[in-house]
C-alpha cells in the first residue's frame, strides 16, 4: 500500500480486490466446513518458538467461524464504504486492511501467544485511523484509546503467563496452545486469581461500565469507516475473548463471578440507554446504545443457560452487522449534511429520503423490531435471563424499551420537521454508501427470518459452554 | 611455566588486536579522518568474527586469570557487533568531531575494556578493565566541535563516574578485608562458608551504588540525562548501547558472586531499585519535550527492565541478554535518527518532529518501528525481553507477580510518550521546513535501517536469539560450587 503512494486513485482498487478476495476465500472456507464435527477445522500449525512452546496455530470452530465471516465481510464493505477517501489513500487503505489482518488473526488463533500478537497489532493501526482522519478532539482520543485498551491486554498478558505455567505443571510440558490450556481444567483457588484479571482485560474491550469510557471518545472522533470496523468487530473481540479465554477455560470460577458479571452487564444495558437517551451528538448515541447492546450479550454469557448463551453469540453477529449499518447511516448525514448534532438537523426526510430510508431500518433493527436478527437474539438472551435469574429480566427489557425511545425520538428530530437554513443543498445517498448498507439490510433480514442458517453453524460453541457448567452441577 | 603459551596468544587476539588498532589510529597523521573511521570499523568487524569463531571454546587460561566461556563469548560479540553498528553510521559523523583519531582510538580503547570484562575472573581485572573503559569514555561527549553542551555533558560524565569508582572500590576493598580474596570464585566460597555478616551487606550496597551510577539505575541516574542530551548523538548511541550495557555485565557478575549467601537480600535490593527506576525514568520522560532527553529518560527506564529480568534469574536472565540486545539496538538507531532530524530540521524538540511523516517518510517510519519496539509492541524484539522476564516472574510466584505487574504497568506507561512521539510526527502539520540534504547522513540511514531490520527479523523469529542467550545464561556461573 505504500507503494502506491505515487498514483492514490489505485489505492482504493487494490483495496477492494484484496479484501474481495478475502471475503470470497471465507466463503470458500465457510462451504467447505463440516457441520457434524465438533473440532477446529481448517487446522493450520507450524512451529515458531518451539523453546517456549509457542506455535503458529489457527483453526476456526463454531465460535470464531461466524466472527470471521462478519469481519471479512466488514472489511470488504467498509473498503467500498470509504470510496471517497483522497487524503493519504495508499495509507489509509493499508491501514484497514491490517486492521483486518489482526482481527482475523484474534479470531482464528489457536495459540495463546499469536492471539496476544494479533490482540496488539489490531491497537496500532485503529490509532492511525482515528489520530489522523477524525475529528476535532481526534488526537486525545487515538491517545486514549491506545493506552486504555493497551493496559487491558497488559493485563491479560500476565493472565496468560499465569496460565501457561499453571498448565505446564499438568501436562508435563510447556505450550501455548489453547485448546490444550483448555483441557487441562485448573483448579478453584487458581481460577479465581486468573478469572477476574481475565475479566478486566475484557470488559474494558466489550466495552463494559464502567471501564467503557474510551468508546464514546473513539467513536465519535474516528473516520465512519473505522467506527464501523470498531463497532463491528473489535467489540467482538472483546466477547470472543471472554468466551473462549474466560470462560471456556475457567467456568467455575466464572460462576463464582456471576454475581458480579451480571452486574456490570446490567449497569452497562441500563447506563447505556440512559446516557444514550441525553446526547445530542448521534454518533455518540449510537456509540452508548453499543455498550448497552454488548451488554446483552455480558449477561447472555453469564447465564450460562443454553437459549441465553444462544441468544448472546447470535447477538455478536447481528450486532456486528446492525451497528455497521447504524454507523454508516451515521456518517451518511455527516457528509452530506455537514454535522450529526442532533440539534441542527431536521427534515431531512425531504432531501435525503433513501438514506432516511436506510437509517430507519438500522434504528428498527437495533430496537429489536421482530423480523430483524436483533430481535432474535434480544429475545432469546431475555428467555435465558429469566430462567437463570428471575425478575432480573426486567431490568434487561428496560434497556431494550428504553432503545425504542431514544432511537424513535433521534429519527424524529433528525428526519421529520423543518429543514435548518443551511441544509438546504444536501444531496442524497451515493452509490458507495447505499450498497453495503443495503447489503447489511438484506442479511439482518434474511438472518432475522431464517436464523437457522446461521445458528447450525454456532450451536456447537454454546452447548460446549453450557455443558461445562451442567458438568459442575 | 607461567609464561604465556602460542594456544592462549591465539585465544587472546580479539583483545591484542584491538589493542594494536588503537595504537595504529593513534599514530595516524592529524587529518587522516576517514583512514581513522576505516581502521576502527574494520578492525572491530575483524574483532567480531575472530569472536564469533570462540563460541563453545570454554577454556580458563592465564593460570586461572581469564575465562573464555560461552557467556563471556557472547557479552563479546554482543558489544562488538553494537559497537561495529554504531561506527559504521558515524561515518558521515567523522567530519564533524574535532580530532577524529583520537575519538576512534578511545573507542577502540574502550572496546578493549569491554572485552576483557565479561571474561575477568578476579574483581581487580574486571574493575581495571570496567575503569579502562570508563575513563577511555569520559572525553567523547566533547568530540564534535559544534556541540555546545559537549563540554559538560563530559564533565558531569567524568565527575560522576570517577565518585562512582571511588564507592565501587571502597566496597571491594571492605569485601577483599572480609574475604581475604580477589577471585570471583574464590570470594563466593568464602561468603559460603560465612553467611550473611553486616560488612557483606554494607559492600554489597557499596558496589550496587557504584554501578547504579554507571548503569544509570534511580537514585544515581542524574547524570544521565544531561549527558545524553548534551552529547552528540552517535556518541550517545555508543555511550547509552554499548558501555552502559558494559556496566550491566559487571553488575550481573558481582550479582552472581553474592548469590550464593544473600540472593534473598540481593534481589530484594536490586529489586526494589529496578520498580524506582522504571517508574521515575518514565514518569520524567513524559515529561520532557525535548524527544532527546526524552529518550536519555527512557534509558534510564529501560535500564531498570533489564535489571527485572537479573532479579527474577533463571529465564528472566535470558529475558534481560534479549532486552540488553534490543535496548542497544534501539537506543543506537535512535540517536542517529535523532541526528538525522537534528541536521535536517535544526532542533531535536517535539516540534521538530511534526510532520515528519510526510517530510521524510522513510526516515518516519523506521523511527515508528522504534518507538513501538522501545514500547513493547509485538512482534518487535523490544516485545520479546520484556515477555520472557514477565512470564518467567509469573512463574516464580509470590511478589514476582507484583513485580511483573509493575513492569507491565510501566511498559504501558511508557507507551505513552512513546505514542506522542509518533502523532507528532504523522498527525501534525510540519511547522519547520527540510534544510537542505547536505548529502550526509546516509551512513545514519543504512545503521538505522539496518538496526530496524534487526528488530523486526529477531522479532518475528526469536527462536535462535532465545538459544543463543540461553546457552550463555547458562555459563554465568558455571564454576560456582552451589
Amino acid at each position: 500500500m505504500l507503494f502506491l503512494a505515487k498514483q492514490p486513485q489505485l489505492a482504493k482498487y487494490v483495496a477492494l480486490l484484496c479484501s474481495g478476495a478475502v471475503l470470497l476465500g471465507s466463503l470458500v472456507m465457510l462451504a467447505g466446513y463440516d457441520l457434524s464435527t465438533t473440532d477446529y477445522q481448517f487446522w493450520q500449525d507450524t512451529e515458531w518458538f518451539p523453546a517456549f512452546g509457542v506455535s503458529f496455530t489457527v483453526g476456526l470452530d463454531s465460535l470464531s467461524l461466524p466472527l470471521f465471516m462478519l469481519t471479512t465481510l466488514l472489511c470488504f464493505l467498509v473498503v467500498l464504504y470509504s470510496w471517497d477517501v483522497t487524503e493519504r489513500a495508499p495509507f489509509y487503505y493499508g491501514l484497514l486492511l491490517l486492521l483486518e489482518t489482526g482481527v482475523l488473526g484474534v479470531f482464528s488463533a489457536l495459540d495463546f501467544f499469536l492471539f496476544y500478537i494479533f490482540w496488539e497489532i489490531v491497537l496500532i493501526p485503529m490509532f492511525f485511523l482515528i489520530g489522523i482522519w477524525g475529528g476535532e478532539r481526534r488526537s486525545y482520543a487515538s491517545m486514549k484509546f491506545l493506552i486504555y485498551t493497551h493496559v487491558a491486554s497488559l493485563i491479560m498478558l500476565l493472565a496468560i503467563g499465569a496460565m501457561y505455567f499453571k498448565a505446564a505443571d499438568v501436562l508435563g510440558y510447556y505450550t501455548f496452545s489453547i485448546p490444550e490450556i483448555t483441557s487441562v481444567g485448573f483448579d478453584l483457588s487458581f481460577q479465581l486469581l486468573v478469572f477476574p484479571a481475565l475479566l478486566f482485560a475484557f470488559c474494558v474491550k466489550l466495552p463494559v461500565v464502567p471501564v467503557h469510557t474510551w468508546l464514546p471518545d473513539a467513536h465519535v472522533e474516528a473516520p465512519t469507516a473505522a467506527s464501523v470496523l470498531l463497532a463491528g468487530v473489535l467489540l467482538k473481540m472483546g466477547s470472543y475473548g471472554l468466551i473462549r479465554v474466560a470462560y471456556l477455560i475457567n467456568p467455575q470460577a466464572a460462576q463464582q463471578y456471576t454475581w458480579l458479571v451480571v452486574v456490570l452487564a446490567l449497569l452497562s444495558i441500563v447506563y447505556g440507554s440512559f446516557a444514550a437517551f441525553t446526547q445530542d451528538d448521534l454518533k455518540k448515541l449510537i456509540a452508548y446504545s453499543s455498550i448497552s447492546h454488548m451488554g446483552f450479550v455480558l449477561i447472555g454469557i453469564a447465564s450460562f443457560e443454553e437459549h441465553a448463551v444462544m441468544g448472546a453469540v447470535f447477538q455478536m453477529v447481528a450486532h456486528g452487522l446492525i451497528s455497521a449499518m447504524l454507523f454508516m447511516g451515521c456518517g451518511v448525514i455527516q457528509h452530506h449534511a455537514g454535522t450529526r448534532l442532533i440539534s441542527r438537523l431536521g427534515g431531512l426526510y425531504g432531501k435525503m429520503p433513501a438514506a432516511m430510508t436506510m437509517l430507519v431500518l438500522a434504528f428498527f433493527a437495533s430496537m429489536g423490531i421482530p423480523g430483524f436478527m436483533g430481535f432474535l437474539a434480544e429475545f432469546s438472551v431475555m428467555l435465558g435471563v429469566y430462567h437463570a435469574f428471575g425478575w432480573l429480566v426486567l431490568l434487561v427489557a428496560l434497556g431494550a424499551v428504553l432503545a425504542v425511545g431514544y432511537y424513535l425520538w433521534a429519527f424524529q428530530r433528525v428526519a421529520f420537521g423543518s429543514l435548518p437554513n443551511g441544509l438546504t443543498d444536501c444531496k442524497d445517498i451515493y452509490w458507495y454508501e447505499l450498497a453495503p448498507m443495503l447489503v447489511l439490510l438484506i442479511l439482518t433480514i434474511y438472518f432475522g427470518l431464517q436464523p437457522n442458517m446461521l445458528l447450525a453453524y454456532m450451536s456447537d460453541s454454546v452447548y460446549k459452554l453450557v455443558s461445562l457448567v451442567s458438568t459442575i452441577m | 611455566m607461567n609464561s604465556l603459551t602460542l594456544e592462549q596468544l591465539i585465544l587472546l587476539l580479539p583483545e591484542l588486536l584491538l589493542l594494536l588498532m588503537a595504537i595504529f589510529v593513534m599514530l595516524l597523521p592529524r587529518r587522516a579522518h576517514k583512514m581513522a573511521w576505516l581502521l576502527a570499523s574494520s578492525g572491530l568487524a575483524v574483532d567480531l568474527a575472530m569472536c564469533l569463531s570462540l563460541w563453545n571454546t570454554n577454556v580458563v587460561i592465564m593460570d586461572g586469570a581469564y575465562s573464555i566461556d560461552n557467556f563471556a563469548v557472547f557479552i563479546k560479540v554482543l558489544l562488538l557487533g553494537l559497537a561495529l553498528l554504531n561506527v559504521i553510521g558515524s561515518h558521515d559523523f567523522t567530519d564533524k568531531v574535532y580530532r577524529a583519531k583520537e575519538y576512534y582510538a578511545l573507542l577502540l580503547t574502550a572496546m578493549l575494556g569491554l572485552l576483557i570484562i565479561p571474561s575477568a575472573t578476579d574483581f581487580i581485572t574486571m574493575l581495571v578493565a570496567f575503569e579502562l573503559v570508563s575513563i577511555a569514555t569520559y572525553v567523547l561527549p566533547m568530540a564534535e566541535l559544534d556541540n555546545p553542551h559537549g563540554g559538560e555533558a563530559a564533565l558531569k560524565y567524568f565527575l560522576s563516574g570517577a565518585f562512582a569508582s571511588a564507592l565501587i572500590l571502597y566496597g571491594l576493598s571492605l569485601l577483599y578485608g572480609f574475604t581475604g580474596t580477589l577471585n570471583l570464585v574464590a570470594c563466593s566460597e568464602v561468603m559460603f562458608m560465612l553467611g550473611v555478616h553486616p560488612v557483606l551487606v554494607l559492600a554489597l550496597v557499596l558496589l550496587l551504588a557504584g554501578f547504579g551510577y554507571k548503569m544509570a539505575l534511580v537514585p544515581f541516574h542524574w547524570w544521565a540525562a544531561d549527558t545524553y542530551t548534551g552529547s552528540s548523538s552517535p556518541t550517545t548511541g555508543f555511550l547509552s548501547g554499548v558501555t552502559q550495557k558494559g556496566a550491566f555485565v559487571v553488575a550481573l557478575k558481582i550479582i552472581v558472586v553474592y548469590a550464593a549467601v544473600l540472593s534473598p537480600l540481593a534481589s530484594l535490593l536490586l529489586g526494589l531499585l529496578c520498580v524506582v527506576t522504571m517508574t521515575v525514568g518514565n514518569v520524567l520522560a513524559l515529561k520532557q519535550q525535548d524527544v532527546k532527553r526524552m529518550i536519555a529518560y527512557s534509558s534510564v527506564a529501560h535500564a531498570g527492565n533489564i535489571g527485572v529480568g537479573f532479579v527474577v534469574g533463571g529465564s528472566g536472565v535470558v529475558g534481560s541478554f534479549v532486552h540488553i540486545l534490543a535496548h542497544a539496538l534501539m537506543a543506537i538507531a535512535c540517536f542517529f535518527v535523532l541526528q538525522l532530524v537534528l541536521e535536517r530540521k535544526g532542533g531535536t524538540s517535539l516540534r521538530h518532529f511534526r510532520g515528519l511523516g510526510k517530510q521524510m517518510p522513510a526516515l518516519a517510519a523506521a523511527m515508528m518501528l522504534l518507538l513501538l519496539s522501545f514500547g513493547g509492541v509485538p512482534p518487535l524484539l523490544g516485545f520479546w525481553g520484556k515477555m520472557l522476564m514477565v512470564v518467567s516472574a509469573v512463574g516464580l510466584g509470590g511478589w514476582y507477580t507484583v513485580l511483573a505487574l509493575i513492569l507491565v504497568l510501566n511498559s504501558a506507561l511508557s507507551l505513552v510518550y512513546y505514542a506522542a512521539v509518533i502523532r507528532e510526527m504523522y498527525m501534525r502539520p510540519a511547522e519547520q521546513e527540510l534544510l537542505p540534504a547536505t548529502g550526509s547522513g546516509k551512513s545514519y540511514l543504512l545503521a538505522i535501517w539496518l538496526a530496524v531490520a534487526l528488530l523486526l527479523g529477531l522479532g518475528l523469529l526469536p527462536n535462535l536469539l532465545t538459544e543463543i542467550c540461553t546457552g550463555a545464561a547458562s555459563f554465568v556461573s558455571p564454576w560456582m560450587p552451589w
